[in-house]
């Protein structure tokens, strides 16, 4: 019994329906909860009503919480983009196969330039990303670049197609530490709609890799839905579900959340149901919340002032100085990125309003979050 | 006549082909919430008129007590 | 609606549980018994004394049909652990055994590797299992996925009265767990069982609190009533603190947009 299995009970679309029908009372019962916060409590803090008249309340208490739990130390991570080749087509995606522009699939010499350029940045945690291509991007492929990245990483996370148990597991032996996988949307006639063809039509076999991460005994999975795809109540309830469910079954786990909003990419795709700042901010507090112990990721994907009113709420990694590009880092703007960077600002002058803000930006290795194997 | 150790401390003589059952009401013992274990085997209560106590034989009789 | 305290399949409408240590008599622990409500009672198996003349304790108990629930207390490792409960399910005729291992004779801590080890044995051999443990939320899961009934973490050292010392790990067990949670060892005061039951607890143990008190009969009803008012607390949801803070600016501004 899976998660596919657990969702596939429920008619999502009634999620919008428990998000709205939330009250005051409701809403007070979850922020005085010490815990053991339930998804009806989720869809209270995530209500319209929450927002008009509690986010105040809420802000302060994410930002209690999160101090309490991680302190003043943020992880900064950055994204090193493998490939933007993909066989997947993804309506709302720069990437997707029906868009014509320069495949490229990097080269062990080219990532190891990028591997350089990004310590020389100062960073050592680095993310692969990738675009979803098993054929010429898959296992073998990783089965090299790992070792490599090893070299220059001290914690490496992967973001490209969904694998098998057993390659995650063969992975773990080569140094991975964190898998993220967005589900988009857990809404499954929606689902089908934008994933037009390639793997990631398949949509139990994206929606299982948590559990195949947690059961090949990876540190940490990132889990979320694409915010404005379709109806972010829907999509947020489910990812609320989605995480208690990870939380319960495997409990040695780590689990990282993050809240991408649809943002302009090659293609032009207008988004179901947008999300303002004012609500995102609100979705953040909601999560910390919600479950006290998750890592709450902010990408470049967000605006240089949104990312330093909610650096301090609750947000305990995020990315700077980023390129969405293959070969970025070394060779600027010679291929596609994957969305347009908002916040283009370089690590240096993100650090420095972080550290004059109170917050440490934390490169190396030591936080509460990212503990390794002794 | 056969000698046995009854619960550790006491060397007991009692007739050849004597049974559990036999001994246990000898002893007062036969009955609620009582256990055997004969070199250290326990025994199955519904047996206790099939085993005959032979020469040597380590004989732990247990009861219920109270605590904790 | 029903509230029953359902182990082993078995339905209990007390959440109480009581050992059988420390009594004046057999008398005063049988109305004493009978004053606390208990369904269920512990107890030890030992060698016959014969010297000495012991209380018989298994009858009186089931003339108040109360579930017997023998103990391996005594047990200083697994091996001298699992024989106890094979000792006692032949003595009882019962599949329900309390895993107890303190071989720390101080203040009767229990070897959170010996019970697990055998926990494990005696869940193969078909016992109905309750481990008695540090509460040590860990070890809860770890025994919870060999298949024991219900876990037992204490609230502090036996006999010693302190209370709920180990609150904010029970809070985490509480949390966790699938098996019902009986918080044993420690209780000194009705309070402390009360909290235990607003916390979430599914029943308590108490033995040393109401045996060694000076009224035994009084103070069962004591914990009979705090145990009933814990547990309605629980049920009726606690009171709602409210909280009140102003966020700071920049903050300040953006928040009196964001909430229009």
């Amino acid at each position: 019994m899976s998660f596919f299995d657990v969702l596939s009970k429920y008619d999502v679309d009634k999620f919008k329906e428990l998000v709205d029908s939330k009250t005051d009372k409701d809403i007070e019962l979850a922020l005085a909860k010490q815990g053991a916060h339930t998804i009806d409590d989720f869809a209270a803090l995530i209500s319209e009503r929450a927002r008009t008249h509690y986010l105040d309340v809420m802000v302060q208490m994410s930002m209690q919480l999160t101090r309490k739990r991680f302190g003043r130390c943020i992880n900064m991570y950055l994204p090193l983009y493998l490939t933007n080749l993909c066989s997947n087509k993804c309506a709302y995606c720069g990437f997707s196969v029906a868009n014509k522009f320069k495949r490229v699939v990097l080269t062990l010499e080219e990532i190891e330039e990028e591997l350089q350029a990004m310590n020389k940045m100062g960073y050592t945690n680095i993310l692969l990303v990738s675009g979803e291509n098993s054929h010429k991007a898959g296992m073998p492929y990783f089965e090299q670049v790992l070792p490599l990245a090893k070299n220059y990483a001290d914690y490496l996370q992967m973001e490209v197609q969904p694998l098998e148990t057993d390659e995650y597991a063969r992975l773990k032996e080569l140094g991975l530490d964190a898998v993220s996988v967005y589900q988009e949307t857990y809404h499954p006639e929606y689902y089908k709609k934008v994933h037009l063809a390639g793997k990631k039509a398949d949509m139990r076999f994206r929606m299982e890799t948590p559990d195949r991460l947690g059961q090949a005994g990876i540190d940490k999975v990132g889990m979320g839905a694409l915010l404005g795809l379709y109806d972010w109540k829907v999509d947020l309830v489910a990812t609320a579900m989605h995480v208690l469910y990870m939380r319960d079954k495997y409990w040695k786990t780590n689990l990282s959340i993050s809240f991408p909003r649809l943002r302009p990419a090659q293609g032009g795709f207008e988004p179901h149901s947008p999300v303002s700042d004012a609500k995102l901010l609100q979705i953040i507090c909601a999560w910390r919340i919600f479950d006290n112990e998750l890592d709450l990721t902010i990408s470049t994907r967000e605006s240089a002032q949104f990312r330093d009113l909610i650096l301090p709420v609750g947000i305990t990694a995020l990315s700077a100085g980023s390129s969405t590009e293959p070969g970025g880092y070394a060779h600027k703007g010679q291929n596609l990125e994957q969305w347009t960077v908002n916040d283009a600002r370089p690590v240096d002058e993100v650090v420095k309003v972080m550290e004059e803000s109170g917050f440490d930006a934390v490169f190396h290795n030591a936080s509460t979050t990212y503990f390794k194997a002794v | 006549m056969a000698q046995i150790t009854f619960n550790q401390e006491h060397k007991l003589t009692i007739k050849d082909g004597t049974t559990l059952s036999e001994f246990l009401k000898e002893q007062q013992l036969l009955k609620e919430g009582v256990a055997v274990a004969i070199d250290e085997d326990i025994i199955k209560k519904d047996t206790y008129d099939n085993v005959i106590l032979k020469d040597g034989m380590n004989v732990d009789v247990y009861n219920m007590v109270s605590g904790g | 609606m029903s509230d029953k305290l359902v182990l082993a399949g078995r339905e209990f409408d007390s959440r109480l549980i009581i050992g059988t240590g420390k009594y004046a008599s057999a008398e005063v622990l049988q109305k004493s018994a009978l004053a606390s409500g208990a369904q269920i009672a512990t107890m030890a198996v030992k060698r016959v004394d014969v010297k000495t003349h012991q209380d018989e304790i298994v009858a009186p108990l089931k003339e108040l049909n109360i579930t017997l629930m023998p103990n391996t207390s005594g047990a200083k490792n697994a091996r001298e652990a699992i024989f106890a409960a094979r000792l006692a399910r032949e003595a009882l005729g019962t599949d329900w055994i309390k895993v107890e291992i303190h071989p720390d004779v101080r203040y009767l801590l229990p070897d959170p590797i010996e019970t697990l080890e055998a926990c494990k044995v005696l869940v193969e051999d078909g016992f109905k299992v309750f481990p008695y443990i540090q509460a040590d939320p860990v070890l809860a899961r770890r025994l919870e996925e060999i298949g024991v009934i219900a876990v037992m973490p204490l609230g502090a050292p036996i006999g010693s009265a302190q209370g709920l010392q180990t609150k904010a790990m029970i809070d985490i067990i509480l949390k966790q767990s699938h098996v019902p949670v009986i918080v044993d060892a420690g209780i000194g005061a009705p309070s402390d069982a009360a909290l235990a039951f607003e916390m979430g607890a599914d029943a308590v143990m108490v033995n040393t609190a109401i045996a060694a008190s000076a009224d035994a009969v009084l103070m069962s009803e004591a914990f009979k009533a705090a145990c009933e008012a814990g547990r309605k607390a629980y049920k009726a949801g606690l009171a709602i603190k409210s909280t009140s803070a102003k966020a700071t600016s920049p903050m300040e501004a953006f928040l009196k947009e964001a909430m229009k």
